[in-house]
Parts: C-alpha cells; sequence; structure tokens
C-alpha cells in the first residue's frame, strides 16, 4: 500500500522527527542510544507514550552504512555521530568494497533489532533512516572530491553512488523486512549539486532504492534537507511515495512538482522555531502551514528535518496538538 | 596575441578547463603579459564571474570547486612571480568551521570566492578548535571568517571573540561569520563586525570593512 493511502483518516497526520530529543528525554547519551539496543528502544518507547506519532522515526544515524562498511566513526561531541575521514578516493579502492549484510555488520543489527522489537507496538507507522546514495558516497570519497568527480571523473561518481545504492537496498530491505513501515532515504549532500547533476548521478539510484521498498512492503520517502526547491522536479521522478522537505522551502512548489499521490512532509523549521521558539511559536508556524495546505490529503505536518537532541518536548507537544485543530 | 592569452585564461577558469591552465598562464608570462594582469585581469574577473553564476544559480558547487581548481593551475605559475615582484594580497583572510562542526563546503567556496578577488585565504579546515583562530590572528591575519552550520556550535564563536579581546587582539582584526546556523543578529550580539549570506556577500563585506573599494 502507498503512504498516501496509510495515512490516518481521522486526525491531520504529525509526524516530527524527533529522536534526539527522545534520546535527552530518557537522560541519555546519543552514543549509549546507537549503541546499545534496550538503550535506543528505551527512548522509543517514551517518545511513543508521550506523543504517539502517526509515525515514530528511530533515532538518526548517517554513520551506520559508512561504518558497516570499515569507515571510522566518531561520537566526539554528544549528538549525531560523524565519520571521521573519506579514505575511499579511487575506483580500485571502491572495487574493495563489498555490500554488507546488514544482520552482522557493523551497528546496522541494532536498527533492525529495534524495529523488531517496535513492531506492531506502535499507535502508528514504524519509521527507519536510510542514507541516500549520493550522501554516502560522499562518505566514502569525501563531499568535495565527490562533487568534483561528478566533473572530472563522472565514471568514478558513478560507480560510487551506484555502489552506495546497493548498500542501500540491502540495508532498506533488512529494515522492512525486520518490521520497518516507511523508510526515510536521507540525502542531504545531493542539495549542492545543480538538477542536471542530480538527474544524471542521483535520480536512479534513488528510483532502484525506492522501488526496493516497495516491493519489499514498504513506504519509500525521500528526504533532502536545505534549500531544496531546485531539485523538486527531478526528485518528483524518483517513484517515492513521499518527499519530506525542510523549512526554506515553500511547500506549495512541491505539491506542485509531485501531484496528488505523493504525500509532502514538512516543514516547521527545526531549530529556529522547535528549539528556540515556545508552544505559541510552534502553534503560529504550524498554523500557517495548516491554512495553507491542511485541506490537502497528502500533506503530512512535520518537522523540516531532525530536531536538536535540546528542543523541548514542550514544544513537541503543541505541534502534536495540530492534529486536532481546525481543518482537519 | 596577449589579448587572446588572457581571455583564454578567463574563461578557462570560468568553464574549469583543468590540465593546460599551467601551459597557458607561462604562454601568457612568455608574451610578455605581466603577472600581476594575469592574476587581476583573468584570474580574479574569473572567479568574480564564477562567484556570480553561483549566486544565480547557474553554477551550483561542483562546478564552483572545479573553477576554483583551474584558478590554482595558474596560480601555482603565477605565485612564485608575485611573490618575486613584491606584489601584495589584498589582506589576509582566515577560514574555519567552528569545533564540533564538520561542514566544510559553505566556507570552502567563500574562501575560493574571496581567493578570487585579491585575498589570501588561509584555510583552518573544519572542526577547527577555537585557539586555532586566535592564534591565526596573533599571525598577522586581518580578517578572521568563522562558518557554523550547526546551532550547537555557535557559541564556538562568541568564544574565540571573547579569546581575541582577552590576548588584546580584538581591535588589531576584522571578525566575520557565516552558516545556515547564524544571522545578522547574531553577528551584533556576539559583537562580529559582519555576516555574510553568501559568497558575494562575504567579499563585499570584506572589502567595506577594509575599506577596499
Ligand atoms: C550537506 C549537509 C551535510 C553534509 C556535510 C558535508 C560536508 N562535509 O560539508 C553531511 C551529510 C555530512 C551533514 C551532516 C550533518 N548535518 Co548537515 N547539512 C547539510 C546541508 C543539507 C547543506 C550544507 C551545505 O553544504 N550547503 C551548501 C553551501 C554552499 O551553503 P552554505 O553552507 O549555506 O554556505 C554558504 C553561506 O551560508 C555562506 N557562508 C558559509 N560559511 C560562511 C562563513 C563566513 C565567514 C561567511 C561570511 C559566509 C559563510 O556562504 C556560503 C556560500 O554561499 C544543510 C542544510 C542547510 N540549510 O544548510 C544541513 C544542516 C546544516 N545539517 C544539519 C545537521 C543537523 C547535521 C547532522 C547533525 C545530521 C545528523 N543527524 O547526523 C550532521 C552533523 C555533522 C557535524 N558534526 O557537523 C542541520 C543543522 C541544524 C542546526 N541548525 O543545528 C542542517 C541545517 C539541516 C537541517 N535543517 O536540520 N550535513
Amino acid at each position: 500500500m502507498k503512504l498516501i493511502d496509510r495515512l490516518p483518516t481521522d486526525h491531520r497526520p504529525v509526524v516530527p522527527l524527533m529522536g534526539y530529543p527522545g534520546v535527552t528525554a530518557a537522560g541519555r547519551k546519543a552514543k549509549a542510544a546507537l549503541t546499545e539496543p534496550v538503550t535506543h528502544l528505551e527512548c522509543m518507547t517514551l517518545l511513543e507514550n508521550r506523543f504517539r506519532p502517526d509515525a515514530l522515526f528511530m533515532i538518526m544515524d548517517l554513520t551506520v552504512e559508512a561504518e558497516a562498511l570499515g569507515l571510522d566513526v566518531t561520537f566526539e561531541t554528544d549528538g549525531p555521530p560523524s565519520v571521521v575521514s573519506h579514505p575511499i578516493d579511487d575506483a580500485a579502492k571502491l572495487a574493495a568494497l563489498k555490500v554488507p549484510d546488514p544482520r552482522r555488520s557493523g551497528r546496522m543489527p541494532l536498527f533492525l533489532e529495534v524495529a523488531a522489537s517496535l513492531k506492531g507496538k506502535l499507535s502508528g507507522m514504524l519509521g527507519a533512516y536510510c542514507i541516500g546514495p549520493f550522501t554516502l558516497a560522499a562518505e566514502l570519497a569525501g563531499p568535495e572530491d565527490l562533487a568534483i568527480k561528478t566533473i572530472t571523473d563522472p565514471d568514478f561518481a558513478k560507480s560510487a553512488v551506484d555502489f552506495s545504492a546497493e548498500v542501500g537496498r540491502a540495508y532498506a530491505t533488512a529494515l522492512v523486512r525486520a518490521g520497518a513501515d516507511v523508510v526515510a532515504i536521507l540525502e542531504p549532500t545531493a542539495v549542492m549539486l545543480s538538477p542536471a547533476t542530480f538527474e544524471q548521478f542521483c535520480a536512479e539510484p534513488l528510483a532502484r532504492l525506492g522501488a526496493t521498498v516497495r516491493s519489499e512492503g514498504g513506504c519509500p520517502v525521500l528526504h533532502i534537507c536545505g534549500d531544496s526547491t531546485h531539485l523538486f522536479g527531478p526528485m518528483a521522478t524518483c517513484g517515492m511515495d513521499g518527499l519530506s522537505l525542510d523549512h526554506p522551502v515553500d511547500l506549495a512548489k512541491a505539491f506542485e512538482a509531485v501531484g496528488p499521490g505523493t504525500v509532502v512532509i514538512g516543514n516547521v523549521d527545526p531549530v529556529g522555531v522547535m528549539m528556540e521558539g515556545d508552544p505559541q511559536s510552534v502553534r503560529k508556524a504550524s498554523g500557517i502551514l495548516i491554512e495553507r495546505f491542511g485541506d490537502l490529503p497528502n500533506y503530512v505536518l512535520g518537522t523540516g528535518c531532525d530536531l536538536p537532541g535540546e528542543t523541548p518536548l514542550e514544544n513537541i507537544d503543541a505541534l502534536m496538538a495540530m492534529r486536532e485543530a481546525a481543518g482537519a | 596575441m596577449e589579448d587572446d592569452l588572457l581571455t583564454g585564461i578567463k574563461a578557462g577558469v570560468v568553464a574549469g578547463r583543468l590540465g593546460g591552465m599551467g601551459d597557458m598562464t607561462r604562454a601568457a608570462l612568455d608574451t610578455g603579459v605581466p603577472a600581476a594582469d594575469i592574476m587581476s585581469l583573468g584570474l580574479i574577473e574569473a572567479m568574480s564571474i564564477v562567484g556570480e553564476k553561483f549566486e544565480k544559480k547557474e553554477y551550483f558547487v561542483p562546478e564552483v570547486l572545479v573553477s576554483a581548481r583551474a584558478m590554482h593551475e595558474s596560480m601555482d605559475v603565477l605565485r612564485p612571480l608575485l611573490e618575486a615582484s613584491g606584489v601584495e594580497p589584498l589582506a589576509r583572510v582566515t577560514m574555519g568551521t567552528v569545533k564540533g562542526d564538520l561542514h566544510d563546503i559553505g566556507k570552502d567556496i567563500v574562501s575560493i570566492v574571496l581567493t578570487g578577488a585579491g585575498f589570501e585565504v588561509q584555510s583552518l579546515g573544519a572542526d577547527v578548535p577555537s585557539e586555532k583562530f586566535v592564534e591565526a590572528a596573533a599571525g598577522g591575519a586581518g580578517v578572521v571568517g568563522m562558518s557554523s552550520l550547526l546551532t550547537t556550535t555557535r557559541p564556538r564563536m562568541a568564544e574565540v571573540i571573547r579569546l581575541l579581546e582577552e590576548r588584546g587582539l580584538r581591535d588589531g582584526v576584522k571578525v566575520i561569520i557565516g552558516g545556515a546556523a547564524v544571522t545578522e543578529g547574531f553577528a551584533n550580539e556576539i559583537g562580529a563586525d559582519g555576516y555574510g549570506a553568501d559568497a558575494a556577500q562575504a567579499v563585499r563585506l570584506v572589502k567595506s570593512l577594509l575599506g577596499i573599494q
């Protein structure tokens, strides 16, 4: 079933990306939540009990796939981890990499275990993340080197992105089989590309990854943060069930690009409003979105991107309360 | 002929033609074009066109990075000559992303466009400890540029300014900031000298702070 057909009909769907506020609320460290399944699960349970979102996403981690491929990862800041260096700088090193088995590589098993534990126990859907092919290729080769190679060595860039899509397909398949209903494909680094370069390198691998999620019975959603307005055209051709978009964009343009069968999720400012604001400012910002898009059956109110761990829970309460707001 | 070579160098940088820029630069020098002219009429003009194209979304990050490489091929030939002839850069700028923050693309674009505008830019990289910015100021940088895209790393900028004050270096240096986590208002709040929303603004900002036309 496509995402649009799985949305609730008795209230307006609201889906904040709130893994890190969950970690903070549980009084845990990001590293613990991302290395110990019980701790991850504890954070998820807390979020589910307090907010009952229409989709509960696990904690975002853009390093899982790179780490499974052997890259070093640091948890130095008590926030999201990051990749330390980008050693895959030529075709030979790329060719030496194998698609990891999600059941036994790095921390992939942790996410599979958490998904399996949450399956069937949530009031809404279960959401998982998988890194986008261009963003993973940029972690392997270095974002600027990969950007340059899209022009100077397109064969390498293409192979790196293609290989990364295969890594994503194996992992996303395992996530859906473990219990994820929705897989959000995170492709932030592609925001720096022109529409033509996006089409040349990202569109087909993303479509392939999305098709895999769908064939396993999951719903693929494409998430790009930052101002992705220039990419709406090619993003709409990737065959996704939904687009999740960040606060600098005007969602009206996204609705135009995708048509009525595709869900558009967004885009309350995660920092300026959700973290730095108060419940009043959350009501105001989401009220404007609802006034503009609340009547569209393919609209889901959400945050533009992952919420920082410092986001006050009352602000998330205020966002969730918009489920019942007028216009629903 | 000389004009053709200069036009070729300029066009080569704008188009990001790699591999032949060094030879083209040597050929121009052989026909008597002064190194300073190749720098200002070739490279600097080319990079200002690249900056404009980026601002107008005709160019995106990959195109700017490749143009910057082409510019560097030519600059590698010119640098020893310019140094020998004592041609001074407009000013020295130190640029980095603050500690804890690994987003480096934005500040690199700013560095590239500033270099193209005739500044000497020292890049400190990303995840830069506050102390390093202070060392750069002590070492004679006229401008310290800091980038932050993560809100959680913003306080580092105020920390650098405080350290500069403590060391008595603050008056001798202009501090500019940018990146998705900061605003003009934040720049005022922490006592920075300016905020730039993009690379083109960064050039205008640095020039106006230093009183350069
Ligand atoms: C690409 C990207 C990444 C890449 C970075 C690749 C790299 N090596 O740089 C990857 C995928 C690795 C990444 C990781 C993360 N990211 Co990120 N990322 C982005 C994204 C989509 C684009 C940034 C970019 O490169 N833009 C292109 C450049 C050209 O633009 P720019 O940076 O804005 O720079 C221009 C101007 O700002 C200005 N400028 C920049 N610096 C300076 C400095 C001076 C002195 C001046 C004058 C001007 C200036 O000029 C530049 C050129 O015009 C932004 C979205 C956004 N809104 O920016 C999120 C974003 C910055 N990321 C974000 C987050 C949360 C993260 C992660 C924590 C995600 C996670 N959950 O794991 C990690 C953190 C890693 C770390 N410790 O730093 C958030 C930050 C939220 C916040 N305010 O705190 C953003 C804003 C997305 C969002 N809406 O939530 N990210």
